[in-house]
């Protein structure tokens, strides 16, 4: 038997209760499978930290979403949102599920084109498109949506470079929220909206045919989407009375919530999280008031991200120390940093062993294992005692944590998608060239030498 | 002739027109390229020609006086008469002054006659043919000194009687007499006459070319049967009876077939059994036994109903006749229309749901309902519901729209039904809250188990298709929300359904134009297209000109786009008659009339070749299929679209209008390109 790590001994007061006034108690009960696979054979086979995919849950959370807005709206069409996970792998079972893509930069836009997804099966968004990018998707027939006067004056250069008309749609923003999401577009309370679309319409050489809006992100309150909504409604009529603008579609943008609890809420995803169905139900039936008859309702694009890709990827993470505070707290140390968890900044995300470690559970802060004082985890999760060499595992991973990871001082972990029982890896492990491979020393530059050798 | 014509007539081209026509009438072939052959075949004995032509004017100038309608009068029926006067008397009186007058006033008769019989026939819709020529031809044979007792010696044509002896003494005798016996239909006992009259008819219609030949064949047989030669042999009555029966009054298939051999040893029979008779009074047989058959077939075709369950040759009503191939399409497009589903529908709901009782279903869809539809929404698992489903809420299906498969009236609606719990239902309100709608047409559409107070509409209403109408829910005989389909026959609850299918979905991922879908398959309907195939076709008040060629002929056609009384594009084809644009958001359903049903004339042959549908190109890029086979569309001009389906080949020009449509083969005739003129 192997001899177990010293750990000093404590006093810990046993908290096993029944549901309370804070929600659910934590869970306890060990997950040694996942996706059908023993958790330690994925990590002997794959390393730790590991990405596991299930592909089977992806393609299910694109149908729900479908579902729930295509059984309510006569013309619906789901844009994936590259910058959530823009791994090739993911966005080709969207694609083939049949959404769209929706992109906020050439770098986004070029790897849809990669994946051969047709130009006018992409929504360019973003507030920063080069000239050069805005030709290839005015060519290539994307929908661009756009955000500011610069970029207006930049498309009506082109639109006389390319000889023709150019359909653009026009990104609006309302004050829905707090802090209110101004950044994207034009404010329609300000009349800055209503100044852009007559501004574009006057102008002659690009044509208003969509309007997109975005809420902002992991929006859990369905009341937002509902006023958006409206606003949309209302500022279409009055375009279309206005300006006779006539709309080929609307966009509601992104910002769905997933079942990930922010680490400010004070109740479990679990009750807060709105079902798609919810969404659907406020958004579709508003926008069927607009100014149009029951045969011709404008496309309603939806660009969901987190909603999508957030649950079906799990993070498998290995327990490398655990340690005693001052304070007397728990820190447990696990081999993935905030550099591969970046929305650890956002979420509570609920760690899961895999080992079954009893019910004894002890407030334990979680570091991530950078060098560093801010790779902090979680703050605070009930976890019973583990020890080095037990597996964490992390569910609802999937958005954000791939695309804005960073490589520091280690290598980032390997994907792997499970799908119908098959291991399939879809980003493997880095390596230090594939790290260094763009990187040169100069001839001149000398390498260490030992002094004795001068 | 101008003379003639002058004073009775305004326009002397039409009379002229129709006196041509006539001569086409005379062997069941009404156009002016065969009419004008049969007239050539007359001149053999040039004064019978000449007598044929003055008893044909006497009798159309004679029906231009009395008839009062001018189809009527125009359809050469009254001139075929005339001319037969003519050619009898040509044929069995030596000709002088006091002929000329009785031709005159015989041929004037027979306009009067015909004009009478006409008259009463209608009743009937019975045709009149040679029925006043008999009369009359019998009455003028009959005053003294008119029938001549000996062979009548004509002067023919002297080169032309040159080539018929000779062909006579080359040919074989029966077929000299088989060939000879087409020429008799106009008293033109000679083969040159005969050859040119088959030749008129063949170039007309190769079923009445086939049925005269069948009809001439065995009508030698049944001489040679009684008579034990062929000598006396006149077979006129046989090639007339087999071209009237043999496709130009009853459609062509292999029952009027029966009909017609069947009709051919008829005339035999009363041939043979009145000849004596006639010998004694010394009168001709001239047309008799084809006249008295052919009234004693078609009146019972036309006038008794058949016993139930049996199936005899169809007689075409007489104002649709223009050729047995004109029948034919006429035929075929009349079984389509009569047993087809009036109401266009669209599934009543948006995104895709699944069939969870269909047709002749398992539970209740029995009996008078069998032909309805109960709809639910399913995940990816086949699950109806979220969470435990404790809740009618849970349910996917519970309060998603429900739409107006068609457009109608609201004619009922229920809307104070609770929604049961999940897994009870009610069978005291079976229907639960439900709306009828009333299209219009004699077809009714019954939606079922809204969710209490969720109906959006009132009885009187109309709506549009697609309009939001009310919320699924589960309410009355509903287990779980589903959405209660049925097409129906009355605009009461329970009614008689009828069997329908829905237009433009996607079943099971396919998508398809019309279809019944089964338990357990997906369906969606199509989403709105933004480019309608209206657009293709032409504004109102515009008018489409193009040729059409038709075997050896080419004529011009023209379509009126127009409205109906409702101010829903219509067409108005040929003989404007109307045809309603049945304007689906991804393809445009051509259908007639049904308040002139079932006056289904051939419409023209723009509507032949569209067909019931026309489907725009953009939708052939998804992979959608026309029911009638594989379409293969491309472009071959930058722009211009080319859609090939079947035998139909469809151009679609940059501007996106409709530019050409041919039809590359066809069974009955060859019709073949036109080039569409847009006129406005």
């Amino acid at each position: 038997m192997e001899k177990k790590s010293y750990v000093k001994p404590t006093i810990v007061r046993h908290s096993i209760g029944v549901m309370n006034k804070y929600g659910r108690p934590p869970a306890t009960v060990p997950m040694s499978r996942l996706a059908g696979f023993s958790v330690k054979e994925l990590v002997g086979q794959y390393g730790s930290p590991l990405y596991v995919l299930e592909v089977d849950q992806l393609r299910q959370q694109y149908r729900n979403l479908f579902r729930a807005f295509s059984t309510r709206y006569p013309a619906t069409r789901v844009a994936y949102s590259y910058k959530t996970n823009y791994l090739k792998a993911i966005c080709s079972i969207l694609h083939s599920e049949g959404a769209w893509a929706e992109v906020v930069s050439g770098f986004e836009y070029d790897i849809a084109r990669n994946l051969e997804m047709p130009g006018d099966k992409i929504i360019f968004n973003g507030p920063y498109k080069t000239r050069e990018e805005l030709t290839r998707a005015f060519t290539e027939g994307a929908m661009v949506n756009l955000d500011n006067y610069d970029e207006i004056q930049v498309c009506e250069g082109l639109a006389d470079d390319l000889g023709k008309k150019l359909p653009v749609g026009v990104r609006v923003n309302m004050d829905l929220n707090n802090p209110p999401w101004h950044k994207f577009g034009f404010n329609i309370e300000a009349g800055h909206a209503y100044e852009a679309v007559k501004r574009i319409q006057t102008g002659g050489k690009l044509d208003v045919r969509g309007l997109h809006i975005h809420v902002g992100t992991y929006v859990d309150d369905v009341n937002i989407y509902a006023a958006a909504a409206r606003g949309l409604v209302s500022f279409y009529t009055y375009i279309k009375e206005q300006l006779g603008v006539k709309l080929e579609y609307w966009d509601m943008g992104g910002g769905y919530a997933s079942h990930n609890t922010l680490n400010w809420a004070w109740q479990s995803a679990e009750y807060t999280c709105p079902t798609v169905d919810q969404y659907a139900e406020v958004i579709c039936p508003i926008l069927l008031n607009g100014p149009f008859g029951s045969g011709d309702a404008p496309k309603l694009f939806i660009e969901p991200g987190r909603a999508l890709v957030d649950e079906p990827i799990s993070m498998i993470t290995t327990v490398v120390a655990q340690k005693r505070l001052p304070g007397g707290k728990r820190g447990v140390i696990v081999d993935a940093g905030m550099n591969v968890l970046s929305s650890v900044q956002w979420y509570n995300y609920n760690f899961q062993t895999v080992q079954d470690s009893g019910v004894t559970v002890e407030d334990t802060i979680l570091y991530g294992g950078l060098c560093m004082n801010i790779d902090v985890l979680r703050q605070s999760a009930a976890l019973p005692p583990v020890r080095r060499g037990e597996h964490l595992v992390i569910p609802h991973v999937g958005a954000y944590n791939l695309s804005q990871s960073w490589q520091f001082i280690y290598l980032r972990p390997a994907v792997i998608a499970v799908d119908d029982g098959k291991i399939h890896v879809i980003k493997a492990r880095e390596t230090r060239d594939y790290v260094q491979q763009m990187e040169q020393v100069p001839e001149d530059f000398q390498t260490y030498r030992s002094e004795s050798r001068k | 002739m101008k003379n003639t014509s002058s004073g009775l007539t305004a326009n002397p081209l039409d009379l002229f027109k129709i006196c041509l026509k006539s001569y086409g009438v005379v062997a069941f072939a009404p156009h002016p390229v065969p009419a004008t052959l049969m007239l050539t075949a007359t001149f053999y004995y040039p004064l019978a020609g000449v007598m044929g032509i003055a008893g044909n004017l006497t009798a159309n100038l004679t029906a231009r006086w009395l008839h009062p309608i001018r189809s009527v009068r125009e359809s050469g029926i009254f001139g075929v008469n005339g001319i037969l006067v003519g050619l009898a008397l040509a044929k069995y009186s030596e000709p002088s002054v006091k002929i000329w007058a009785l031709l005159i006033l015989g041929a004037g008769l027979a306009g009067i006659l015909s004009t009478a019989l006409a008259g009463y026939f209608a009743k009937y819709d019975l045709p009149i043919l040679s029925i006043p020529f008999t009369a009359v031809a019998w009455l003028l044979l009959l005053v003294p000194g008119t029938a001549a007792r000996h062979d009548v010696t004509l002067h023919a044509v002297q080169s032309l009687q040159h080539i018929d002896l000779w062909l006579f003494s080359k040919l074989p005798y029966v077929l000299f007499e088989y060939l000879k016996m087409f020429g008799s239909i106009f008293f033109q006992s000679n083969l040159l006459s005969g050859v040119l009259v088959l030749a008129a008819i063949a170039i007309y219609s190769r079923i009445s070319v086939l049925a005269g030949l069948w009809g001439g064949f065995l009508g030698m047989l049944v001489y040679v049967f009684i008579h034990g030669s062929l000598i006396g042999f006149d077979g006129l009555n046989y090639v007339l009876i087999a071209l009237a029966m043999g496709g130009f009054f009853v459609v062509h298939n292999f029952k009027s077939m029966g009909l017609m051999t069947a009709a051919i040893l008829m005339v035999g029979l009363v041939e043979a059994g009145t000849q004596e008779l006639f010998r004694s009074s010394g009168l001709p047989l001239l047309i008799f036994p084809f006249n008295l058959v052919a009234i004693l077939l078609l009146f019972p075709l036309k006038n008794i109903l058949p016993a139930e369950n049996t199936t005899r040759p169809v007689p075409i009503p007489l104002y649709l006749i223009k050729s047995p191939e004109s029948n034919l399409r006429w035929y075929r497009r009349w079984v389509l229309y009569a047993s087809r589903q009036k109401t266009l529908l669209t599934l009543p709901f948006l995104g895709e749901w699944s069939v969870l009782q269909g047709n002749d279903g398992e539970w209740t869809h029995k009996g008078r309902g069998r032909y309805a539809w109960d709809f639910v929404v399913r995940d990816q698992s086949g699950g109806q519901l979220r969470g435990f489903g404790n809740r009618i809420e849970d349910y996917y299906a519970f309060g998603l729209p429900v739409l107006a498969p068609a457009p109608g009236t609201v004619y009922a609606v229920e809307n104070r039904v609770n929604d049961n719990p999940p897994q009870t239902a009610t069978t005291e309100q079976n229907w639960g809250n439900y709306v009828i709608i009333d299209h219009g047409n004699g077809e009714y559409s019954e939606i079922s188990h809204f969710k209490q107070g969720s109906v959006l509409v009132s009885p009187g209403q109309s709506l549009q298709r697609g309009e939001l109408i009310g919320y699924c829910g589960n309410s009355g005989r509903s287990p779980v929300p589903h959405i209660h389909y049925q097409l129906q026959q009355a605009g009461r609850l329970s009614a008689e359904t009828l069997k329908s299918n829905f237009s433009e979905g996607v079943v099971d991922s396919q998508p398809q134009v019309h279809f019944a879908p089964e338990t357990g398959s997906r369906v969606a309907p199509l989403e709105t297209n933004p480019n309608p195939v209206w657009t293709l076709l032409g504004k109102e008040g515009e008018i489409w000109v193009y040729q059409v060629r038709e075997s050896v002929f080419k004529y011009r056609e023209k379509l009126i786009f127009s409205t109906d009384e409702f101010g829903n594009p219509a067409i108005l084809g040929k003989d404007n008659r109307l045809w309603h644009l049945i304007d689906m958001p991804h393809f445009i359903e051509i259908r007639p009339d049904f308040k002139t049903y079932p006056s289904l004339i051939n419409p023209s042959l723009w509507i032949d070749i569209v067909g019931e549908q026309l489907i725009l190109p953009k939708i052939l890029q998804d992979g959608f299929n026309w029911k009638d086979g594989e379409i293969k569309a491309s472009v071959e001009m930058p722009g211009s679209w080319v859609v090939t389906s079947g035998n139909r080949r469809i151009v679609i020009d940059s501007s996106g209008r409709l530019s050409e449509m041919s039809l590359i083969h066809r069974t009955e005739k060859n019709m073949t390109l036109m080039k569409i003129q847009h006129k406005t």
